[in-house]
């Protein structure tokens, strides 16, 4: 009898937790997420931001591997990077997920004007990895985003991934990750930097 | 010989799992906030204080072989106090392993599990400790054995592999934010020896108890190289930790580490050791409260108490309102707790206490000299 009563209670404990982790598994499930490759920051008017979301095309399996993806590209204005987080994720179907952000991008007009608050936020978000590049552009980031094209690259997330590791082997371009600019940045005898790129 | 008794490699792993499931939370942030570029240099300064305290437990100890602090109590005011010692050193036990869980979990939720409510992840973790417990102690401090070199290599591996982004200038000006606040106020440090309070109750569970001071020193001067590995990595990393999230430094850390575009995301690996060491922690911190719990009440049998030291736990954890007030009771008030019971009223008792034994051998040489001065008198 007493077997019978710790094998049920041990039943029931892992149903309920099952049911507790569920949700954890179903909100993270990639099922439901939607990868973005790159984000893009404008000024827009009343000082607020226009924050582009480059997101991954997932190509079909039965497509050839030569087939290159079209862009898609979401953008918000918002009065801060979070809340133009919140609003794509209140009318995208899926919850954005930037654990597979390469590259962030600032343009000069924002930059000029100072990125520190847009940094903070997206360090402290636990799915953005340091060793992200950070672009400054001399065009509007957005209009960058649009016009990257790779010709040799097929997958453009290969592409972000690996285009600033020209840095090893020529110096026209540092390899600026935004974990570094952050730790320039609230340095006192520091100078953050970023990739600086036109179109 | 009983099963409970542990080797000296055993023992010294245990000391060691206290310091890293403590460096895995906030402690080093609060370090590096602290002492800013002075960090290594104050680290070094508290551990050779730390050695010499922990050779001078040793010392202290000599006089009571396998005892604990709470039996050593007992001599020095009977057993009031022996109760009372027994009390405040089971709340430090308790208090700090279910805050330190609660912290941990948190992270985890951030991380992991956004969607789940703490109770379940904090329930599972309590649950592990309470089989581990059921089965042995000998099972914890086995586990204990294979997992705690794992993690230890870990600080090693994260070390060596972010080494090509240190810069060592970080360590300059040496002496931080000035030698007073280093030396003077840098003493507090000494509670990331969190592991010297588990010392005072290892005499009576050691198979060899000659091997005491060994083990003493060892745990005690592995833990000093163990956090000197992890601060020096984290301030040779980072600028500093004030202004980051509130996440572990040491998973920050590991999120930097990287072999090209094939072997990344290593920061998973880092946090499945962590959460088997932080079990191996829980599980030693119930199993000493329940051994103290035993002495004080002269229960017979410790199983029953599995169960409920485990939901005490829990119960703690669940209290703080968030991880603001979990972080600040771990940067705030653990370190002047660690500091008072440990180092005052461990080393207060145990100084009393020898005192006290001093007292009993010379009265008992006085009452021998007496009995032989009248044993020679006849004869004269």
């Amino acid at each position: 009898m007493s077997n019978w009563i710790k094998n049920i209670s041990i039943f029931v404990v892992i149903l309920v937790f099952i049911s507790a982790f569920s949700s954890s598994y179903s909100s993270l499930n990639i099922d439901n997420l939607t990868y973005v490759l790159a984000i893009g920051i404008d000024a827009s008017d009343d000082n607020k931001l226009e924050v582009s979301f480059h997101f991954s095309n997932p190509i079909p399996a039965e497509s050839s591997a030569s087939e290159k993806a079209n862009p898609i590209i979401n953008t918000v204005i918002a009065s801060s990077l979070s809340n133009a987080i919140n609003l794509v994720n209140g009318y995208q179907g899926r919850q954005l997920n930037l654990s597979h952000c390469k590259v962030i991008i600032f343009s000069e007009e924002i930059a000029s004007r100072g990125i520190s608050d847009e940094v903070y936020t997206l360090i402290n978000d636990t799915q953005i990895r340091p060793s992200a590049n950070i672009i400054v552009s001399k065009c509007n980031a957005k209009y960058y985003m649009n016009q990257i094209q790779p010709e040799i690259e097929n997958l453009l997330s290969k592409y972000y991934e690996i285009f600033a590791e020209s840095s090893k082997y020529v110096g026209h371009m540092p390899n600026a990750t935004i974990g570094d600019f952050f730790n320039s940045l609230i340095c006192k005898t520091c100078e953050p930097y970023a990739i600086l790129r036109w179109n | 010989m009983p099963k409970s008794k542990i080797g000296t490699i055993e023992a010294i792993m245990l000391v060691l799992t206290i310091v890293v499931a403590h460096s895995v939370l906030s402690m080093p942030t609060n370090i590096l906030s602290s002492y800013k570029s002075a960090s290594i240099l104050n680290v070094i300064y508290v551990s050779i204080i730390a050695i010499a305290i922990s050779y001078f437990i040793y010392r202290l100890f000599k006089n009571f072989p396998s005892m604990d602090i709470v039996d050593i109590s007992e001599l020095v005011g009977g057993k009031v106090f022996r109760n009372l010692v027994g009390i405040v050193f089971i709340v430090y036990f308790i208090l700090s392993a279910a805050l330190m869980l609660r912290n941990f979990c948190e992270s985890i939720q951030i991380l992991y599990f956004p969607m789940t409510d703490i109770t379940f992840i904090m329930s599972l973790l309590v649950i592990a400790i309470c089989m581990a417990n059921k089965l042995n102690f000998s099972a914890t401090v086995k586990t204990n054995v294979i997992i705690l070199p794992i993690a230890l290599f870990g600080v090693l591996f994260l070390f060596f592999t972010n080494i090509n982004r240190f810069v060592p200038e970080r360590m300059f000006p040496i002496l931080g934010e000035g030698a007073f606040n280093t030396f003077v106020l840098g003493l507090t440090n000494l509670a990331s020896f969190g592991g010297i309070a588990y010392i005072y109750f290892l005499p009576p569970l050691l198979k060899d108890s000659t091997k005491f001071k060994k083990i003493t020193l060892i745990s005690i001067a592995a833990t000093a190289i163990y956090l000197i590995f992890t601060i020096a990595t984290l301030l040779f990393i980072f600028t500093f930790f004030t202004n980051v999230s509130e996440i572990s430094p040491l998973y920050t850390a590991t999120r930097y580490i990287e072999f090209g575009t094939f072997f990344q995301r290593l920061e998973s690996v880092f946090l499945l050791i962590w959460i088997l060491v932080f079990a191996c922690y829980l599980s030693i911190v119930c199993k000493f409260s329940m051994n103290i719990f035993q002495k004080i009440t002269g229960i017979s049998n410790q199983k029953p108490l599995i169960d409920i030291f485990g939901l005490l736990i829990l119960a703690i954890s669940l209290i703080p309102k968030n991880l603001a007030v979990s972080q600040s009771f771990e940067s705030k008030v653990f370190p002047y707790l660690m500091i008072g019971i440990v180092l005052v009223l461990g080393i207060v008792i145990l100084l009393f206490a020898n005192i006290v034994k001093k007292k009993q051998i010379y009265n008992a040489n006085t009452v021998n000299n007496t009995i032989y001065n009248r044993k020679e008198l006849p004869n004269e």
